[in-house]
């Protein structure tokens, strides 16, 4: 994966501006990292959810950042460029529907985890469904998920930081250097220091996304006259099912589950923001606020970027450089400049976010409750920040490795996270779920998904209604089913577990 | 290495002495709220089969993104009025952690300083 010669030529041309403004980022990165130091306590919870006590900007904008990441900067304007309107559709429709579900979860899992002190996905399923199995599973989707997107952030901030510096990095070092930053800050900040780095590089990205977009519609003429210049294949890039041709309704409600609600609901480091919010009511208007900065992220920025790329360069080798090709393409080189720092940003803010939530999963869920539960809170602290340098080798180690497309790899991810659902239903709403169905769904699911979504598991099984629905979304339904005629087949919660929960939330709520 | 799997230790009663209190399918105002969100999801799926094969541009925007932004609006708007009534609603006092409500709005746009 190379980024495209002529913007390495550009880059050459204008190089101690570059460096300037590269150098300004790193300099505000540590002021708020040193910043969130001097509040950190040595306690273990203001270490993973920061005392719980973020308010609702913060907690909207390090969702926004950490989430959109390289694949929503670099990525979906790559499949919009490839697949057509009909990819910005999905990812609209998921985060829509993403929003009504996280103002609907995040008030009853903010509860719970106050009343028992969870701090992880495991804490709360573990502990409702009295089961170590199914504490695993939120480590293995923990494991899945972030990894996943880490090694696919560190490899395209590696590629960004070598063309950023002309070639002087290069792309392994890299790697390297964005790894040692983001320990760094996660291991002296904890949790505030990455809510209020991505409260920084949040207002950056949706500020270049917007600027980019308003920049594109006066160089075409308006949005009318960018849908123009694609000429004769206009028609099929704004409409279903899209430019390849597969991108129905059902498909696009089918990736949106793995794209969107995995990634904004149910990831282990959304799970735990939630935990972090300091207010329960506060939920409506994080759900508002973030949907309002995808509506103009999406609609101005990435559709623009997208089409207008397929406009200016219909041919382009890897679509995941379009945005960066046709920042220098029709942005001032300053702001084309500054678009590939947000870049860089998006990055870090999903590397130190998905460090920070696999660490506090491994610790937490795996050797605080397997092997040393006698581990003391300072202990947990202390460990926390040890494993972070273990949890990044291997991450160092995957991403030199085994290069990876990104759009697909966050839709996989999102696609494992996605089978906590049903659990957390039962957890928090339907009390006639049972200990049973959380054990066998969810593994189910999370199967089908690594057999249909990656072919990484032996054919036993023929592939889904492909193309109606994705892989995801099929092992998605067979999971809800399972889930639900195993609980009617098997006895419900002891009437005490299900009064410390349901009992709490109805009491509370 | 301890294993904890306590639910098989756990006296659970048959199912038909299990409270009906906690259901899927609230009762009443949530009953409302669960129809409305479900309502316009449909809808935005029909209205995508029906209409999203359309190359029609509305103020230069595809028809496709219209929908979708008609959609967001609509749940904006239903989250925002259904929580506004559930707290006119709601007796009891909302549940926050202690000794930050003073500085709430303060923080809300905390930065380092």
């Amino acid at each position: 994966m190379n980024f495209p010669p002529e913007i390495r030529q550009l880059v050459l041309s204008n190089y101690p501006m570059i460096i300037a403004t590269l150098v300004a980022y790193f300099v505000i990165f540590v002021l708020i990292s040193w910043a969130a130091k001097r509040k950190l306590t040595k306690d273990v919870g203001d270490y993973v959810v920061a005392s719980r006590n973020l308010g609702w900007v913060v907690v909207t904008f390090t969702m926004y950042a950490s989430v959109l990441s390289g694949v929503g900067m670099a990525g979906i304007p790559g499949a919009i460029y490839t697949i057509g309107t009909s990819f910005v559709v999905t990812a609209l429709t998921g985060i829509i529907v993403s929003t009504a579900l996280l103002w609907y979860f995040g008030p009853r899992i903010w509860v719970l985890g106050k009343e028992y002190g969870f701090t992880t996905p495991g804490d709360l399923l573990g502990e409702y469904y009295q089961s170590d199995i199914i504490r695993m599973y939120t480590v293995i989707a923990s494991l899945v998920y972030n990894i996943a997107y880490i090694v696919a952030q560190l490899l395209a901030g590696g590629i960004l930081l070598n063309v950023l510096s002309g070639n002087y990095i290069s792309l392994n070092m890299g790697i390297w250097i964005i790894t040692i930053v983001v320990i760094i800050h996660v291991a002296l900040a904890g949790l505030r220091g990455i809510a209020w780095l991505d409260f920084f590089n949040g207002a950056l990205i949706l500020l270049l996304l917007f600027s980019f977009g308003v920049i594109i519609m006066f160089a075409a003429g308006g949005p009318g006259s960018v849908v123009a210049g694609l000429g004769g294949i206009r028609d099929r890039f704004i409409t279903t099912p899209g430019m390849i041709g597969i991108f129905t309704p059902s498909r696009i409600y089918g990736v949106m589950i793995g794209l969107s609600i995995g990634a904004i609901v149910l990831s282990p480091s959304a799970w735990i923001r939630m935990y972090s919010a300091r207010s329960r009511s506060h939920f409506a208007k994080i759900g508002v606020l973030m949907l309002v900065l995808w509506l103009i992220s999406h609609v101005i920025g990435t559709y623009l970027i997208g089409t207008y790329g397929r406009v200016l360069f219909p041919d382009a080798e890897n679509p995941d450089f379009i945005s960066s090709l046709l920042a220098f393409g029709v942005l001032p080189v300053f702001i084309a400049t500054l678009f590939l720092i947000a870049v860089l940003a998006a990055i870090i803010s999903t590397t130190d976010t998905y460090i920070h939530t696999l660490t506090a999963t491994v610790v937490r869920d795996c050797i605080r409750t397997l092997f040393w539960p006698t581990m003391d809170d300072a202990q947990e602290f202390r460990l926390n920040r040890t494993i972070t340098i273990g949890a990044a080798g291997i991450c160092i180690l995957l991403a030199l490795s085994y290069p990876v497309l990104i759009t697909p790899l966050a839709i996989f991810a999102g696609g494992i996270t996605v089978q906590l659902l049903p659990p957390l239903v039962g957890a928090v709403t339907w009390s006639r779920a049972s200990t049973e169905a959380a054990l066998v769904a969810p593994a189910v699911g999370i199967l089908l998904t690594l057999k249909w979504d990656m072919g990484i598991l032996p054919g036993i099984l023929p592939p889904p209604f492909a193309p109606a629905l994705p892989g995801l979304a099929v092992a998605f339904f067979i999971n809800v089913f399972l889930f639900v005629v195993i609980s009617y087949l098997t006895k419900p919660q002891p009437p005490e577990q299900v009064e410390k929960f349901h009992g709490l939330l109805a009491k509370e709520l | 290495m301890k294993w904890n799997e306590d639910w098989l230790k756990a006296n659970r009663p048959p199912a038909s002495q299990h409270p009906k209190r906690y259901t899927f399918w609230p009762r009443g105002r949530g009953r409302l709220i669960f129809g409305y969100f479900i309502f316009i999801t449909l809808l935005d799926y029909v209205v995508l089969t029906l209409f999203g094969g359309r190359p029609i541009l509305i103020a230069g925007m595809p028809l496709l993104i219209w929908i979708t932004v008609i959609f967001a609006a609509l749940t904006i708007a239903g989250i925002l009025g259904f929580d506004a009534w559930n707290k006119n609603q709601a007796a009891p006092p909302v549940a926050t952690t202690p000794q930050t409500e003073d500085n709430e709005l303060r923080n809300d746009h905390e930065l380092p300083s």
